[in-house]
């Protein structure tokens, strides 16, 4: 039977399947055999164990390896070789805590084995005891100072763990020993870099080359050294020498891409680059690299351009730091913008349009013509108020319009300079005061056409108590502006106010004696009417042209009242939500 | 100066909360010219819109002890119907300057002949380009804002911008975010990264350089 299984492990390549069908039958029949209870053929089966376990690890398979492994070492725990060879195929097989343990028991037969060492290191590493793992490797060093692998595997296992200055004082001890390889300087030289010393990595890098001078990787990792030294030129020619060793090295013609943007030469980069998205067409780092190269082979033609701006800061002379400004300053710079946007949105509203500053003018004109054509008719020839319903309307006309287009013209005005609001100067409440000017602005220019109009035509425009309609045209200016920044703040949320705002100004309309005097209405429904603060401003506003009209339920107190508090709560909601409107949505 | 004390500034993206200032402090000082380097998505501009006070932080304070400009070549402020004159007209009235002398500046740094009075939306968007720019530089600021400094016209056209930066650098300084070193260095004496939610802060520009490739991991080791 060993016979068999010595040949097994010495044929090879055998086919896999077959060796496993007749290991399985040596597993079957020694199965057999132990339960016949042959004791004195322990350590013949120990020694079939092992070689099984031997020669299914060099199949490959630790997993069906193990078993045997651990019966070798169970059946002769006394052997070292047993238990080393068991902790190797428990490593194999992904176990490594158990490797752990039958590693320890080898060791402490073999204390000095330092195969076994780094054996145990090696799945203690796996295990996350990395700290552990070093001192192993360490102490099999120390064991066999001559071998500078383990100096070498103690130093990877320490830069693994972070403690680069740990592994680069660890590798200078192992070049001081003995005879180092190229690849021990290179190690060096990359931990160095880790513990951020690039003049000392480049030194290193140099011996490594001394050493091997044909190994293209060193001249690589040189170039790279030299690049973040920005020694461009140097840089090119170590890659450059790369590339001569091994043509085929990618990430050393990736590399050459760097160095040439890094000398400047960005159309030599680009040739580079697309030499080397032709080789590899299907790697998103190169396709991504060529992206770079168009993005700086754009910027640094401007960049050229601009290039004597940083000389110049540099030649510039120190300078105090501006004062910080006064509220004096601070109000000045309101008022300077306030008044820019007032002009800016008389100027910008109609554009180039004629015929839409022209309706603005005739709209309230039309307006008014129309009621008084209508109701002319309907009410026989007399206005409810004084002899002319021209005149009559235009009492209640004019007071609507300026309420209104305060209310929506404000409720739009800071989504209209949304993209003012990026100058920082300008404020959300600046456009809402600008619009608020340039609404009573337009209605006192129609006003005046209207006062004109009703001259020319005969009719007295002078009132009787100008009091009377220069307070009712400042109260319904309170209540629209407030309104109107109430309206700005409500429109940010969405359009589902603006339809319920176009329905109030609407029924406001018919709510506020425009078109009549509530003294036409039932009492009860006068009753309901008075709660419309606008109502008691129109009939302010007829006071204030008919000498006889002293409506009893009028009561301007309340109407002021609630033309204040718009005004505060409006500008409360304002400044409340300053920060959001400059917002860009 | 301007001085940036515990400032935190995050909005809110479709994949969650984005900090681009997380309790922050850093200034910038009188006399330098700084760029702000970062990857994409860092929040470089609304860095910018930050310091130039278009946005305010969540919590903590800025205080600017100097006119800072809006980013130059910022054309939104432009109303259509409006003529370039009258649109810089109004600028030049907000910021409390003479409104003649700059439009005499930037009718002749923007080339736009007879066009600089007709309505800005017949302009093509190089035009609207050249006027946004020639309107930033006709301003005087202390420190004028860049953002990434983008094809504005030939070379001819990016010279004359080079040639009024240099001009000012005597009385402004200029504060640039961009996410390529080459333009940073063609601007700045100073420079700065902007990662995690903190501005990293680097007296000299090439130590910037260095560490801002590591960040990125343009080089291999």
């Amino acid at each position: 039977m060993r016979d068999e299984l010595a040949q097994n492990a010495d044929s090879t390549p055998v086919d896999p399947g077959i060796a496993l069908s007749r290991l399985t039958e040596v597993a079957r029949r020694e199965a057999d055999r132990q339960a016949a209870g042959v004791a004195d053929a322990a350590l013949q089966d120990a020694h079939d164990h092992r070689v099984a376990s031997g020669a299914l690890l060099q199949e490959g398979d630790a997993q069906l390896a193990l078993p045997h492994a651990l019966q070798a070492t169970e059946l002769v725990p006394g052997n070292a070789e047993y238990a080393h060879h068991a902790g190797i195929v428990a490593a194999a097989a992904g176990d490594h805590a158990k490797a752990v343990e039958l590693l320890t028991r080898a060791l402490q037969l073999e204390p000095d084995n330092t195969h076994m060492l780094r054996c145990l290191a090696y799945s203690a590493e796996q295990l996350g005891a990395a700290a552990i793992s070093a001192q192993l490797v360490l102490r099999a060093y120390r064991t066999e100072p001559g071998n500078p692998n383990h100096g070498i595997e103690a130093a990877y296992i320490l830069a693994r763990m972070g403690r680069w200055s740990d592994a680069v004082g660890l590798l200078r001890l192992v070049i001081e020993r003995g005879p180092a390889t190229g690849d021990v300087h290179r190690a060096l030289s990359s931990f160095l870099v880790q513990d951020k010393n690039i003049a000392a990595a480049l030194t290193e890098i140099d011996k490594a080359i001394a050493l091997e001078p044909t190994r293209a990787e060193f001249h690589l990792h040189r170039s790279w050294l030299l690049t973040q030294l920005g020694q461009s030129q140097i840089a090119y020619e170590a890659v450059e020498e790369a590339i001569r060793l091994d043509p085929d090295l990618l990430v050393a013609r990736r590399h050459m891409v760097t160095v040439l943007v890094e000398k400047g030469d960005v159309s030599a980069a680009m040739r580079e680059g697309a030499a080397l998205l032709a080789r590899a067409p299907d790697e998103p780092e190169y396709a991504s690299c060529m992206r770079y190269l168009l993005d700086v082979r754009d910027s640094s033609t401007i960049a050229k351009d601009f290039n004597s701006v940083a000389a110049a800061k540099a030649l510039a002379p120190p300078r105090a730091p501006a004062l910080p400004s006064s509220l004096r300053q601070a109000l000045q710079l309101q008022n300077r913008v306030i008044m820019a946007l007032v002009l800016r949105d008389i100027r910008g509203r109609y554009g180039e349009s004629k015929i839409g500053f022209f309706w603005t003018l005739m709209e309230p004109f039309i307006h008014v013509g129309f009621l008084a054509v209508v109701f002319q008719f309907t009410m026989h020839g007399t206005p409810p108020l004084g002899q002319n319903f021209f005149f009559f309307y235009f009492t209640g006309v004019m007071p609507y319009l300026l309420l209104s287009h305060l209310i929506l013209h404000i409720g739009h005005a800071v989504r209209g300079i949304r993209p003012l609001l990026q100058l920082p100067v300008i404020m959300p409440s600046d456009a809402i005061l600008a619009k608020a000017i340039v609404e009573l602005f337009t209605t006192a220019v129609i006003f005046v056409l209207f006062s004109v109009l009703f001259a020319a035509f005969g009719i007295n425009p002078i009132p009787v108590h100008p009091l009377d309609v220069l307070g009712a045209f400042a109260l319904v200016w309170m209540l629209g502006t407030g309104l109107g920044a109430m309206c700005a703040t409500l429109f940010e949320f969405g359009s589902l106010g603006e339809q319920f705002v176009n329905i109030i100004v609407r029924a406001a309309y018919f709510a506020s004696g425009i078109f009549y005097v509530p003294a036409m209405m039932p009492v009860w429904v006068r009753n309901i009417l008075v709660y419309n603060p606008f109502l008691h401003l129109i009939d302010l506003m007829r006071r204030g042209y008919f000498a006889d009209y002293q409506p009893a339920w009028a009561d301007v107190p309340y109407a002021a009242l609630v033309a204040l508090f718009s005004l505060v709560i409006g500008t409360a909601l304002i400044l409340a939500f300053r920060r959001s409107m400059r917002t860009i949505k | 100066m301007i001085d940036f004390h515990n400032v935190t500034k995050r909005y809110r993206t479709h994949s969650g909360l984005k900090h681009v200032l997380d309790r922050a402090s850093f200034r910038f000082e009188v006399g330098h010219n700084y760029g702000i380097l970062g990857g994409n998505g860092a929040g470089k501009s609304t860095l910018l819109r930050l310091i130039a006070g278009a946005e305010y932080p969540n919590s903590g304070r800025i205080r600017r002890q100097v006119r800072v400009s809006f980013p130059v070549g910022f054309g939104g402020t432009f109303h259509g119907y409006l003529s370039g004159r009258l649109n810089t007209t109004f600028v030049a009235r907000v910021y409390g300057q003479d409104p003649d002398r700059v439009n005499a500046f930037v009718a002749d740094f923007s080339e736009l002949g007879p066009y600089f009075d007709m309505p800005v939306q017949t302009y093509s968007s190089g035009m609207v380009a050249k006027l946004a720019f020639g309107l930033s530089l006709a301003i005087d600021f202390d420190v004028y804002l860049v953002d990434e400094v983008t094809e504005v016209g030939d070379a001819r056209f990016r010279l004359k911008c080079a040639e009024v930066f240099k001009e000012r650098m005597a009385r402004s300084d200029i504060i640039m975010v961009s996410h390529n070193t080459h333009t940073i260095k063609a601007y700045c004496d100073r420079a700065a990264i902007l990662i995690n939610g903190q501005l990293e802060m680097f007296d000299h520009i090439d130590d910037a350089m260095r560490a801002y490739r590591d960040v990125m991991g343009a080089a291999d080791a």
